[in-house]
């Protein structure tokens, strides 16, 4: 009966293991992975009254521009995500209180699960001529519309992926054994110092795999920018949509969106490669 | 499965199993009869072969090679599920989303026992761990020797013929772990099972087992009860990785009063037999070597070596000497017998022909790394 | 820390997390105003964008078409996705798992503007764009890299041993899997399988461009209106989907946090 059974002992289950990953495989590679290298190979040999998208892209200095505009948006993402997000982190993971931690911790994982188009709709009620933001900020000599300007969807895409931000740091400072700090008190270091040289440190990682995320994530942003935006102020996410939506130019999408695509990667190759030499010299010491 | 024939012990007989990990032959041609209801230790050092050798007989893993039979059947290529053996972990594999009863009762329900039978056998099979009135807990809310206690009622509920058992004690504190030694063997005597128990620690294997197979390289280096394996090594690996060993050698020579062992110039009579010139060594446990600071009669075998070290340890005294041939050896003496030698001094050690054991240069087991060791 | 120090610090995360959660919550007084403007404070109150949401078909189609597509999609991301997990695990060679668990995070890793190009040309070509199946297929593959992250992540806790332990009990694999192994990876399961429903009910630039006018999501109903017009009744549809999401991330964090003793849910 054993042998009739398509299921018997260990190297059955090994040969069900392809089996299983199967489904999940054929789904992304015909939604995802084979349209997206088709579409890329499409814009590789398409031609525009002779001139491959690609040179399009290179001759026309208002793409170049928002290429950069958009590596730019989201270095300072990162970066505020960073000086915002930090301080929270670091709350959640030190408080004595379990309360206090578990009250932060639902706080921050409440807008992760909630609609990022509702969040962005709220900016724009927010950011509205004469709105709410501008009012606060008049005082201070700010006069203009902040809708439409290239801070109005920088400063939602903080807001929005905030918690992107912080949960990874909370994980990381969580894993630092407290006993550390006191260690370092007792070898004659203040506070202050124990906190720059043992506890910094030592949640760098989780502030690397955040801003890694948000990063990544604002990159191919098109909600914020499109809604708080303006076209002057457009990222490539706006430029793909526009070429591929709009004007039904695949070469050309395809061609600004594969600019997207290898700045992702370039940037998680450069991480897998910081992690590992961080790694190594960690060991080593 | 009947009842008279499950309560009863089966026979194990595995023959040349053979199992690989790509280039890396973890088990290598181990042969070993276990007779129904005996306690079988297999003990040895890490990565030995002892835990793949359980893992074939469970079915976890498929021999590349050989035959496993329980109660003269052939199990080779059964599936895990159907092997009817009982099973206790290392680090217990409790169900954590059952309670106690349901952990207990798993193996009932899987053979389709009717719910009353099912209680009654789980109530018992935990009355035998003394886990009695238990079985409404969560395994998290159990003490690391009430998980022991659950897992081996898990094991015998459905009063397998087998039991295997892999380091069950090894995750508990010294004291805990005495005391489930002799729960052990009750709960052995009381269900009357063939136990196959896997260990590192010599100590336990000698305290729980009828006999011991000692595992070394993947292969059986030697099956004996404990004093088969302590009184009468068959390698100086099995000399060296149970107790204690002082070993002194030298060259094999024949003449016709009998075998003798030349170390520099004494020449030291020695019981059994080794070819002539081959290298060798006779092997003497530490309570049986006197140490004296003149030259015992002729009745002793005896050579001459400095004392490096004394330790008092209560009952005994402890000597650590340096050998001719540089190495070290131990003696232990009773408390009460003063011996007048102190460390630094010259001095003669000295045994009884009979209690040294002549066995060939080989491989020696690496000194245990935990604290395991006696 | 010093007492000033620690005292700057905790005023630092109280501003992070007002920054989190009080902007959003601006949709509320603007669905309960009586004009249509985006104005706050509302010159009056009234109801009637609630009235709206409610009487308009477009909304009630479009709210009925999400929850469908959200369901199906969280089914099948569910269910291929467990399923990947599982296998994943069992393969030998650690290059082979490897290479299969990034493709299938690939959706997590590509910025979704990018899938979307070549979504839309190859779905044009095969006839998808419109259809209720291109929508689930779209959304379930967003929805199987969350699934798989958070199922493997309930089988990192888990002891293989467990499995070893129901097979020399007598069980079989599928007894193994169905009282065994699906139990202890539920919480995880749930987890991406509510992630997946969520995503795919707020997905809007894949269903942008799948979209037609005889099939639409509740998304991109509202995305179309901000960007036209100033009407009040998306900030009453925001309104509904805030609290709900709220009410069922609370409920989903007590009946989770029952079933799993860590310190932690899965959902957080």
């Amino acid at each position: 009966m054993a042998d009739s059974s398509p299921f018997v002992g260990a190297g059955a289950r090994r040969r069900l293991a392809p089996a299983l990953v199967v489904p999940g495989l054929v789904i992304i590679g015909f939604v995802a992975l084979y349209p997206l290298v088709l579409a890329l190979l499409d814009s590789i040999t398409q031609r525009d009254n002779g001139q491959s998208p690609y040179a399009w892209v290179f001759d026309n200095p208002v793409y170049l521009k928002i290429i950069w505009r958009t590596i730019v948006t989201a270095l300072i993402v990162a970066g505020m995500c960073v000086l915002v997000g930090y301080p929270l982190a670091y709350v959640m993971a030190t408080t004595r209180s379990a309360r206090a931690r578990s009250v932060l911790l639902l706080l921050v994982v409440l807008p992760f699960w909630t609609s990022f188009l509702v969040r962005v709709f709220a900016w724009l009620i927010l950011f509205q001529p004469d709105g709410i933001v501008e009012s606060v900020l008049q005082p201070f000599g700010f006069d203009g519309a902040i809708l439409g300007s290239v801070w109005a969807p920088r400063i939602a895409m903080v807001q929005l992926l905030l918690p992107f931000m912080v949960l990874p740091m909370y994980a990381t400072m969580r894993g630092i054994d407290p006993s550390l700090l006191r260690a370092a008190e007792s070898l004659g270091a203040s506070p202050r110092e124990a906190f720059a040289r043992i506890f910094l440190p030592l949640s760098l990682p989780g502030v690397g795999a955040g801003c890694l995320i948000v990063f990544i994530m604002s990159l191919g942003f098109y909600v914020a920018p499109a809604l708080l935006g303006s076209p002057t102020t457009s990222l490539v996410g706006q430029a793909v949509f526009q070429q591929v939506g709009t004007l039904l130019n695949f070469g050309r999408g395809a061609a600004l969106a594969a600019f997207l695509l290898a700045i992702t990667l370039m940037v998680l190759g450069i991480a897998a490669l910081m992690r590992r030499l961080l790694g190594s010299r960690t060991s080593d010491a | 499965m009947n009842d008279s024939s499950a309560a009863r012990g089966a026979a194990i007989d595995l023959t040349g199993l053979r199992r690989q990990y790509g280039p890396v032959v973890a088990v290598d041609d181990v042969t070993l009869s276990i007779e129904p209801g005996e306690f079988v230790t297999l003990l040895g050092p890490s990565g030995s072969g002892k835990t793949t050798t359980l893992n074939l007989l469970a079915g976890f893993e498929k021999p590349d090679a050989g035959r496993i039979e329980v109660g003269g059947v052939d199990l080779s290529r059964t599936p895990a599920h159907e092997r009817n053996l009982g099973v206790v972990f290392q680090n217990y594999a409790l169900f954590p989303h059952l309670d106690v009863a349901a952990n207990v009762g798993f193996g009932l329900r899987q053979r389709n026992i009717d719910r009353a039978t099912r209680t009654r056998l789980v109530t018992q099979a935990l009355e035998t761990v003394d886990l009695a009135g238990m079985g409404h807990r969560r395994p998290s809310q159990l003490s690391g020797g009430q998980q022991q206690r659950v897992a081996l009622a898990r094991a015998i509920a459905y009063q397998p013929p087998v039991l295997l058992m892999d380091e069950p004690l090894g995750a508990l504190d010294r004291k805990l772990r005495d005391q489930m030694q002799l729960e052990l063997r009750r709960i052995h005597r009381e269900v009357g099972s063939t136990v196959v128990f896997v260990t590192h620690d010599q100590e336990e294997a000698l305290a729980l087992s009828d006999r011991i197979a000692v595992f070394n390289r993947g292969h059986i280096e030697q099956v004996g009860t404990g004093i088969d394996l302590y009184e009468r090594p068959e390698t100086m690996f099995i000399a060296t990785f149970l107790g204690e060993s002082t070993i002194v050698r030298g060259t094999v020579e024949h003449d016709t009063r009998g075998t003798f062992l030349a170390v520099g110039s004494a020449r030291l009579r020695v019981a059994g037999t080794l070819p002539a010139g081959s290298r060798a060594g006779v092997m003497v446990r530490p309570e049986r070597l006197i140490l004296s600071k003149d030259q015992p009669d002729d009745s002793r075998e005896a050579i001459e070596i400095d004392v490096l070290e004394e330790v008092y340890l209560g009952s005994t005294r402890k000597f650590a000497l340096r050998l001719p041939d540089g190495t070290e050896g131990l003696v232990r003496e009773a408390v009460t017998t003063a011996s007048a030698v102190r460390p630094g001094d010259r001095a003669w050690v000295s045994w009884r022909t009979t209690d040294g054991v002549l066995l060939p240069e080989g491989e020696l087991a690496a000194p245990d790394e935990d604290e395991s060791a006696p | 820390m010093r007492r000033p120090g620690r005292l700057l610090v905790w005023a630092a995360a109280l501003f992070a997390v007002l920054l989190l959660i009080v902007p959003t919550l601006i949709v509320i007084p603007v669905s309960l105003g009586d004009q249509a403007s985006f104005r706050f404070p509302p010159s009056g109150w009234s109801l009637r964008w609630y009235r709206q949401l409610v009487e308009e078909p477009a909304w009630r189609t479009t709210f009925g078409n999400s929850l469908l597509i959200a369901t199906l999609s969280a089914l099948t991301a569910s269910v291929v996705g467990t399923a990947a997990a599982l296998g994943l695990r069992r393969f030998l060679r650690s290059i082979n798992r490897e290479v299969v668990r990034s493709t299938l995070l690939i959706p997590l890793i590509v910025p979704e503007i990018v899938l979307a190009v070549g979504l839309y040309s190859f779905f044009l070509k095969i006839g998808l764009v419109g259809t209720l199946t291109g929508f689930v297929l779209a959304h379930a593959t967003l929805g199987i890299p969350l699934v798989v992250t958070t199922v493997t992540a309930s089988l990192a806790g888990f002891d293989p041993n467990l499995e070893r332990a129901a097979a020399s009990l007598g069980a079989g694999p599928w007894m193994t899997a169905r009282r065994v192994t699906v139990p202890l990876i539920l919480p995880g399961l749930l987890a991406g399988t509510l992630f997946a429903f969520i995503l795919s009910l707020d997905n809007l630039v894949m269903s942008l461009f799948i979209q037609t006018p005889d099939l639409s999501t509740l998304p991109v109903l509202m995305w179309s209106s901000m960007t036209r017009d100033t009407d009040p009744t998306i900030a009453a549809a925001a309104t509904v989907i805030l609290l709900t999401t709220t009410v069922v991330l609370c409920a989903a964090l007590t009946i989770l946090g029952r079933r799993t003793t860590t310190e932690r849910g899965p959902l957080l």
